[in-house]
C-alpha cells in the first residue's frame, strides 16, 4: 500500500519525504519554543499566586504573633486554628509551617512531611523577601514551596513556609505539550496532504508534457494539444512548443544540407569515375569515327555502309547507355521508398566501376545469394552506399588487389551485403572515427571524408546498420545490414 | 538521491519521538535551585534589649508599622537593641512603665496628664507637628455627604469616639458639647473604640453619624469620604515618658538620638518612609509643665 502510494524512485516521494521532514522538524522546534515560553509564563503565574496566597496569610499570622508576643490576648492555639482554617479554605495547600526569627518551631499543619527539615529547608529562613521554588516530596509529589518572611520594618517575627501542590501544573504542561504535539502533527499532516495533491497536479502536468514528447513526430505536423496554463508549467509547455518548431526547422535545414552533400559526394564520385567513363565513351566514339571513315572510303558500298551504320548505332547506343547511367547516378532525386533487390544494386554499381576495376587490374568477386528478399528503400541511395564502400575498398587494395562482395539473408529478417577487401586495413585508433563527417586518412584532394558518414546516415534512415571489421595489413570487411521490408 | 529508505525514515521518526520525550521530561522537571540563602545572625542580636512601650492608640499591627521604624532607627544608630512592647489599654502602658517592664513609653497626652504625676512619670520628648510646633488637635469628622456642619448638629446623633483615656475621647464631652450648649445626654448614642482608625471606619461605614479622632489620623483618610466639621483647641503633643529620674544610659541615648532624628536623611530609604508616617518632623524636648494645663482640665472635670 505504502509502496504503491509512495514509490521509492518517485520524485514526488522524495520531495514529499524531504519537505515533510523539514516541516515536521521546523514545527517541532517552534512548538518547543512556544511550550517553553508558555511554561515559563505558567510557572511565573503560579509563583505570583503562591506569593499572593502566602502574603495574605502572613498578615494574619503576623497579627497573631504580635498579639502572642505582647501578651495582648489569650492567644493560645491561634496559629494552629488559623493554619487549619486556611488549609481547609485552600485545597491546593499541602502544608504550612511557621518558624520563629531564629528558626525555632512555632506551628505547623497536620498535613505534610513529618520532619521539620523537610518542611523548612535550613538557611532559607533568612531570605529577605518572599520567594518560591519547586521541589519534589516523597508522597506529595511536586510541591511549590512559598516562603514569606514575617516582619514589620526590621522587626522579624519569623517565617512562613507554605507548600502548594504543583502536580496540577505538571499536568497542565503535559496537556499543552500533547495539544501542541497534536497540532503539529495535524498541521504537518494537512501540509503533507496539500503537498501531495499539489505535487500530483504538478507531476501530472509534467507527465502530460512527457506524453507529448513521446508522441513527438518531427515529420508530422502538429503536437498533441497541451493544456493552456498561465503558470510555470504553461511556460514549460510553450517553450516545448517553440523548441519543437525550432527542431523541425533545423531538421528541414539539415535535410537540405544533407541532400546537397549527397549530391556533392555523388559528383565527387563521378569525378573519380571520369577516366573510366571517358574510356567507355571513347570506345564507341572511336568505333563511330572508324565507321564514318570506312563509309567515306567506300561510300557507294551500300551493303557495307548499312553494316557500319548498324555498328555506329550500337556505338551511339553504348555511349548513350554510359551517359544515361552516369546521369542516373548523378541526378539529384527526391528519396523514394520502393522494393529494392540488393543483388541488382550490387550489379549496377559493379557495372559503373567495371572500367576502373579492369584498369587497375583488380579482381571483383561477386557472391550473390539467390532469391534474396527485397528491402524497402531508395535504390539510388543504396547504390551510393555500395559505391562508397567499393571505392574505399579499391583505394585500400591498390593495384591488382582483390575485393569480394557477398550478399546474404538471415533468419532474423535482415539482408546484408559484405564488402571484403584484402587491403592495408584501418588503424585501430582510426576505427572509432571512420564514420565521423570529414574524417579521412587519404591525401588532400583524394577524399572528402563524407562518404562513410553519409553512407551510415542513409543506412540508418533505412533502419539498417553498417559494421566494420578491420585489421591493419590484413584487410577490411564492411557489413551492410538492412531489414527486409524496410525501416519499421 | 536514490529512493527513500524505510529504515532511514523510521530512525528519523524514532529520533523525533525521542527528542519530544526528552523535551517533555525537561519541561516537567519543575525543580529549580532554592533561592540564595542569607547568612543568619546579626551582631545586633547580641546587644542588650531596651523595651519601649506604646499606648494602644492603633491596632497592634498598625502600631508596629508606625513605631517599628523608630525602633529600627534607634537600634541602628545606638548601642542597644530597641524593641516595642505593646499594651492592651492606655492604662496598661502606664502600668508597664511604672513596673519597669519598659524603659520608656509613647503615651497619649490625656493619659499622661491623668496618670503621670500619680505614677511618678516624666515626659522627656514629644513629636513636632508639621509646622514644627508641639501642639495637636482633635477633630470632629462626618461623612462627606453628611448634612451635619456644626457641633450643635450632633443632637440626637450617633457619635464614635476613641479611647476614654485619650484627649480625643474626652474632648467632645469635656469641651465641645458644653460650648455648644449640649451634653452627652443630648446625643443618640456614644461609643468608645480602642483605636482611632476604628472610629473612622465606623463613620465611613455609616454606623455612626460622626466621630472624633486626632487630626493627624483624619488627614490620613483625606479623600476617603470624610470631612472635618470642627476642630479642638490645640493640646500638647503625646509625650515619650520615662519613670521620673530613671538614670539608665539607654534613656540618654534614646533622647539624644531622637532629638537628632532627621527623617529626610536616614540611611535606609525604607526607614525614611516608615518614620515619616508618625514622626516625620522630629522631636522636641518637653517636661511636666507642658502638660499642666491638660492635667488641670482633667482635675476640674473629675471634681464636677
Amino acid at each position: 500500500m505504502i509502496a504503491r502510494l509512495l514509490p521509492a524512485d518517485s520524485l514526488r516521494t522524495r520531495i514529499l519525504l524531504t519537505t515533510s521532514g523539514a516541516i515536521t522538524l521546523f514545527m517541532m522546534v517552534i512548538s518547543w519554543g512556544i511550550l517553553a515560553q508558555w511554561r515559563q509564563t505558567l510557572l511565573a503565574k503560579e509563583q505570583q499566586h503562591a506569593i499572593a496566597v502566602t502574603r495574605a496569610f502572613s498578615v494574619t499570622v503576623t497579627e497573631a504573633m504580635i498579639f502572642e508576643r505582647n501578651d495582648l490576648a489569650q492567644s493560645e492555639g491561634f496559629l494552629d486554628n488559623y493554619i487549619a482554617g486556611f488549609m481547609r479554605e485552600n485545597p491546593r495547600l499541602r502544608y504550612i509551617a511557621i518558624v520563629g526569627p531564629a528558626g525555632e518551631k512555632v506551628a505547623r499543619s497536620l498535613q505534610g512531611p513529618r520532619a521539620w527539615s523537610e518542611l523548612v529547608p535550613a538557611g532559607i529562613l533568612a531570605a529577605p523577601s518572599p520567594t518560591t521554588w519547586f521541589r519534589r516530596h516523597d508522597g506529595l509529589g511536586w510541591v511549590e514551596v512559598a516562603y514569606c518572611p514575617l516582619a514589620t520594618g526590621h522587626k522579624r517575627w519569623g517565617s512562613l513556609v507554605v507548600g502548594i501542590e504543583a502536580e496540577s501544573v505538571r499536568r497542565e504542561i503535559t496537556r499543552i505539550f500533547f495539544l501542541l504535539l497534536g497540532l503539529v502533527v495535524s498541521v504537518t499532516g494537512v501540509m503533507i496532504l496539500l503537498l501531495w495533491i499539489l505535487l500530483g497536479r504538478l507531476l501530472g502536468s509534467l507527465r502530460d508534457l512527457v506524453g507529448a514528447m513521446d508522441t513527438l513526430d518531427l515529420e508530422g505536423s502538429d503536437l498533441p494539444a497541451l493544456p493552456d496554463r498561465r503558470d510555470e508549467i504553461g511556460v514549460l509547455f510553450r517553450h516545448f512548443h517553440d523548441m519543437h518548431d525550432r527542431v523541425r526547422r533545423s531538421r528541414l535545414e539539415l535535410i537540405n544540407a544533407q541532400s546537397q552533400i549527397y549530391h556533392a559526394e555523388r559528383l565527387a564520385a563521378i569525378g573519380r569515375l571520369a577516366s573510366g567513363i571517358a574510356h567507355e565513351l571513347n570506345n564507341p566514339i572511336n568505333g563511330v569515327r572508324n565507321c564514318i571513315y570506312a563509309i567515306r572510303h567506300d561510300f557507294e558500298n551500300r551493303e557495307k555502309n548499312l553494316t557500319y551504320l548498324q555498328m555506329m548505332d550500337e556505338g551511339m547506343e553504348q555511349a548513350g547507355s554510359v551517359v544515361s547511367k552516369l546521369l542516373g547516378y548523378a541526378r539529384k532525386q527526391q528519396p523514394v521508398r520502393a522494393p529494392v533487390a540488393m543483388n541488382e544494386v550490387v550489379l549496377a554499381v559493379s557495372r559503373l566501376l567495371a572500367f576502373d576495376i579492369e584498369r587497375k587490374g583488380l579482381t571483383l568477386d561477386l557472391d550473390l545469394q539467390r532469391d534474396l528478399p527485397e528491402v524497402t528503400g531508395d535504390s539510388q541511395l543504396l547504390q551510393e552506399v555500395l559505391m562508397n564502400l567499393l571505392l574505399n575498398g579499391m583505394d585500400a587494395v591498390g593495384e591488382r588487389g582483390h575485393i569480394r562482395v557477398r550478399t546474404w539473408a538471415r533468419d532474423d529478417g535482415r539482408v546484408g551485403v559484405e564488402v571484403v577487401d584484402r587491403g592495408k586495413g584501418i588503424a585501430e585508433a582510426d576505427l572509432p572515427h571512420i564514420f565521423d563527417p570529414f574524417f579521412t586518412t587519404k591525401g588532400t584532394g583524394e577524399g572528402t571524408g563524407l562518404g562513410l558518414s553519409i553512407s551510415l546516415g542513409i543506412v540508418q534512415a533505412h533502419g539498417g546498420s553498417i559494421d566494420v571489421d578491420s585489421r591493419v595489413g590484413e584487410g577490411t570487411t564492411f557489413t551492410l545490414a538492412l531489414p527486409v521490408g524496410g525501416a519499421a | 538521491m536514490r529512493g527513500w529508505n524505510p529504515a532511514l525514515v523510521l530512525s528519523s521518526a524514532a529520533i523525533l519521538i525521542g527528542l519530544n520525550a526528552l523535551v517533555l521530561d525537561r519541561l516537567l522537571d519543575l525543580g529549580a535551585p532554592p533561592p540564595p540563602r542569607m547568612a543568619a545572625g546579626s551582631p545586633q542580636n547580641t546587644r542588650p534589649v531596651i523595651r519601649v512601650g506604646v499606648i494602644s492608640r492603633y491596632a497592634p499591627s498598625l502600631t508596629y508599622e508606625r513605631y517599628q521604624p523608630l525602633m529600627d532607627y534607634l537600634s541602628a544608630a545606638g548601642t542597644y537593641r530597641y524593641e516595642l512592647k505593646l499594651s492592651a489599654t492606655y492604662e496598661d502602658a502606664a502600668e508597664q512603665l511604672r513596673r519597669g517592664d519598659v524603659a520608656a513609653s509613647f503615651f497619649g497626652t490625656w493619659i499622661y496628664a491623668s496618670l503621670g504625676q500619680r505614677f511618678g512619670l516624666e515626659p522627656i520628648l514629644a513629636p513636632r507637628n508639621e509646622e514644627g510646633g508641639t501642639t495637636f488637635h482633635a477633630v470632629l469628622i462626618v461623612p462627606v455627604r453628611s448634612s451635619l456642619s456644626t457641633i450643635a448638629d450632633l443632637k440626637g446623633r450617633r457619635v464614635a469616639l476613641p479611647s476614654r483615656s485619650s484627649y480625643a475621647g474626652n474632648w467632645l464631652e469635656a469641651e465641645a458639647l458644653p460650648a455648644a450648649g449640649l451634653s452627652i445626654a443630648d446625643l443618640d448614642s456614644v461609643h468608645h473604640f480602642d483605636y482611632h482608625q476604628t472610629v473612622v471606619h465606623r463613620v465611613l461605614g455609616g454606623e455612626f453619624d460622626a466621630g472624633i479622632v486626632r487630626e493627624t489620623v483624619a488627614r490620613e483618610f483625606a479623600g476617603e469620604g470624610i470631612r472635618i466639621i470642627a476642630r479642638s483647641d490645640s493640646f500638647p503633643g503625646p509625650p515619650l515618658v520615662i519613670r521620673a529620674g530613671n538614670p539608665h544610659p539607654a534613656i540618654v541615648e534614646m533622647k539624644r538620638l531622637l532629638l537628632a532624628l532627621d527623617t529626610g536623611h536616614a540611611a535606609d530609604p525604607a526607614l525614611t518612609v516608615g518614620l515619616a508616617r508618625e514622626f516625620g518632623h522630629g522631636f522636641v524636648t518637653v517636661d511636666a509643665r507642658t502638660y499642666e494645663a491638660m492635667a488641670r482640665l482633667i482635675g476640674l472635670r473629675a471634681t464636677r
